[in-house]
């Protein structure tokens, strides 16, 4: 079941987002050490500047979308865009411990089941080869260096 | 040595067997990157940018190039047979492309796209050989407060030009500049927003930003559409357009050439525009304007020409000012200062070799893929006949590499995963995404020369309007800005561009 909110709603909390980044920047761009001579720009300058607008920016957006409340739905995600980003944020946790070969295969796996809906007697072996199809082009054909992990250092050190 | 001498010996670069290589692999990537939905020229070149590392600055160039116009060459592939542009820019093309290959004439579509692409790149790349050199030397006369200046300005245009609404695009344009201060302060060596993190104080990685902008969140988009088009190759004897089909293609290949050109050069607005006027101006000037979204020749040949064109002036900003016009070549720039080129006016004169060597390697690669892709036309519709529910996980996969291999940092692919949610979520919401990563890019520089300038002047701000190249430029930003609202203006009130 698909998560959607009116248009207003997503846009408020793009709105205050943006509002509070910017803030962000503005409160932690002003701790910076200032200017070595008054009327120069440092370090913080900038940031302050441009922090303040982009806070600006979000205040106005947020204020939009409370005056135009527009209703219509927009979706904001999907299961299949939920799994993408987990599996995508698990890959990048593990990527480095796990190695290249179980990383790569666990991920293709998860992938082909809930994202391409197979099944896993098809899904083990296609994710098996694509891993293995991937180590050797970028490891041995391009000299890419890719973490071995542990199976990795079992099988091919 | 005149322009002549110069390409000559550019020709005589590019054509070393190891250069042609490197061409013929960026090409082929490039046309496969540019089939596949979700991997476009960006996430391409940035998957293949740490593999660059290794070889010489004008074989990495010259490959990676051949990425960024070989994904224009496929783009159109799957827009002609399946009305699903394997990129931003073919968009147009779906409309009389695919109506194209429903009569049946799909080779024909296929065929007319790969000449008009070969004449728009053949004819940029001459524009830019006699454009280059002379903006160069203009250039050479700057300082920092014109800079500061021309830098604002190609931000503006990028501002205006962008898809999604004025309000939202300048708070992106803010946002790519505030994540380009987070890192060590250029001038005093302060660091700013990075917490005691190692990771950050070189600050964010452009690759991850780029392929976790562009690459997921692109990926994460196209989980919503359905694809029940089978796609079917034509034979290789359909190919060949005919006698009408030419005539028909000829003078929209011309214009598309020229249209194509000029919006190439303009910072921010790139192939999504130029493909757009060119199919507007063509529908405008045909006899037949009824045929225009059924099939006419015209609707594929001008913006096909266009898209192609606007590769090869896209090259001017970022070779002559060192200003990515497009995301695109924010990756070559990128690629240039990782080999220790600095693109900008001197770079005609520091690294000739360079710089006649693309020259000449575009018109080779353009060649080559006239005669690479429609053979090939085959194999690149038996990818897309893949589910795609086995291909995304694989092209998410192979940005995880991509980007991994950069530094080998799994904090970059945090990053990845991070900026892809980013991407995907300020899409849905609306807002372009590309002035953002060009920000992020240019942040570096407009921030020093806008400091360095008010150190020269003790903090007078009326240093931005003194000097010749200064006030061309504020003269420039005004005119740039009145011409845009106004076009905003009529567009708003329902008038046609």
């Amino acid at each position: 079941m698909p998560l959607s909110l009116p248009r207003w709603a997503a846009e408020l909390a793009a709105g205050l987002m943006l509002a509070g980044t910017g803030a962000f920047f503005l409160i932690v761009g002003g701790r910076l050490p200032p200017p070595d001579e008054a009327g120069i720009p440092g370090p913080g300058t900038v940031p302050m500047l441009l922090g303040g607008f982009v806070a600006a920016m979000g205040v106005v957006s947020a204020l939009r979308a409370l005056i135009r409340r527009d209703t219509a739905p927009v979706e904001i995600a999907g299961g299949k865009q939920l799994v993408a980003i987990a599996g995508l944020l698990l890959g990048a946790a593990f990527f480095e411990s796990a190695g290249f070969m179980l990383a790569t295969f666990l991920f293709l796996l998860g992938g082909f089941i809930w994202l391409g809906g197979a099944d896993w007697r098809r899904a083990a072996p296609a994710a098996a080869l694509v891993a293995a199809g991937l180590w050797y082009l970028f490891t041995k054909l391009l000299g890419v260096g890719l973490p071995y992990g542990v199976i990795g250092e079992i099988l091919f050190r | 040595m005149t322009s002549a001498g110069f390409l000559l010996d550019g020709l005589w670069i590019a054509l070393q067997p190891r250069n042609l290589l490197f061409c013929f692999i960026g090409c082929f990537w490039g046309s496969i990157v540019g089939v596949l939905p979700g991997l476009g020229p960006l996430a391409g070149m940035a998957l293949l940018l740490p593999l660059t590392f290794s070889l010489d600055p004008t074989g990495a160039i010259i490959m990676l190039c051949g990425i960024f116009y070989g994904a224009m060459y496929g783009g159109s592939t799957t827009s002609i047979l399946m009305r699903i542009p394997g990129e931003a820019a073919s968009v147009v093309t779906c409309i009389d492309g695919y109506e194209m290959a429903r009569k049946g004439r799909a080779g024909a579509a296929l065929s007319i796209a790969a000449i008009g692409s070969f004449v728009g790149g053949v004819l940029s790349v001459i524009g830019l050989m006699l454009v280059a050199p002379r903006l160069a030397d203009a250039m050479l006369a700057i300082g920092p407060a014109a800079e500061f200046t021309i830098l604002l300005v190609a931000l503006g245009i990028s501002a205006f030009a962008a898809t999604g609404p004025l309000l939202k695009t300048a708070t992106m344009i803010a946002l790519g500049l505030l994540l380009a201060m987070i890192g060590l302060d250029p001038l005093t060596a302060t660091p700013r927003f990075t917490f005691g993190s190692l990771q950050l104080a070189d600050g964010l990685s452009f690759a991850a930003m780029a392929i976790g902008l562009f690459g997921v969140s692109e990926i994460l988009m196209s989980f919503g559409q359905t694809i029940t088009e089978r796609p079917k190759a034509p034979a290789l004897r359909e190919m060949l357009p005919n006698r009408r089909e030419l005539k028909e293609a000829a003078m929209p290949t011309l214009r598309g050439s020229f249209i194509g050109f000029v919006f190439g050069i303009v910072p921010g607005v790139g192939h999504i525009v130029s493909t757009f006027a060119s199919y507007a101006v063509e529908k405008s000037l045909s006899k037949r304007p009824e045929e225009f979204g059924q099939g006419a020749v015209a609707g594929v040949a001008g913006p096909e020409t266009a898209n192609n064109a606007t590769t090869g002036a896209a090259m001017i900003p970022l070779l002559v000012l060192g200003i990515p016009a497009i995301p695109v070549t924010a990756v070559l720039l990128s690629a240039l200062t990782i080999h220790g080129v600095q693109p900008g006016p001197l770079m005609i004169a520091q690294h000739p070799e360079i710089f006649w060597g693309l020259i000449a390697s575009m018109l080779i690669g353009n060649l080559m893929l006239v005669v690479l892709n429609l053979p090939l036309v085959g194999l690149f519709v038996s990818m897309l006949r893949l589910p795609y529910g086995y291909l995304a996980p694989t092209i998410l996969l192979i940005c995880l590499i991509g980007v991994y291999s950069v530094k080998a940092s799994s904090f970059d692919l945090g990053v990845m995963a991070a900026f892809g949610l980013l991407g995907y979520f300020l899409r849905l919401m609306k807002f372009d995404i590309a002035p953002l990563l060009l920000a992020f890019v240019l942040g570096d520089r407009l921030e020093i020369n806008f400091r360095r300038a008010l150190t020269i002047s003790e903090g007078d701000y009326a240093i931005f309007l003194k000097g010749p190249a200064a006030q061309f430029a504020v003269v420039l930003a005004i005119s740039v800005t009145i011409g845009v609202l106004f076009l905003r203006w009529r567009q708003s009130r329902g008038a046609t561009p």
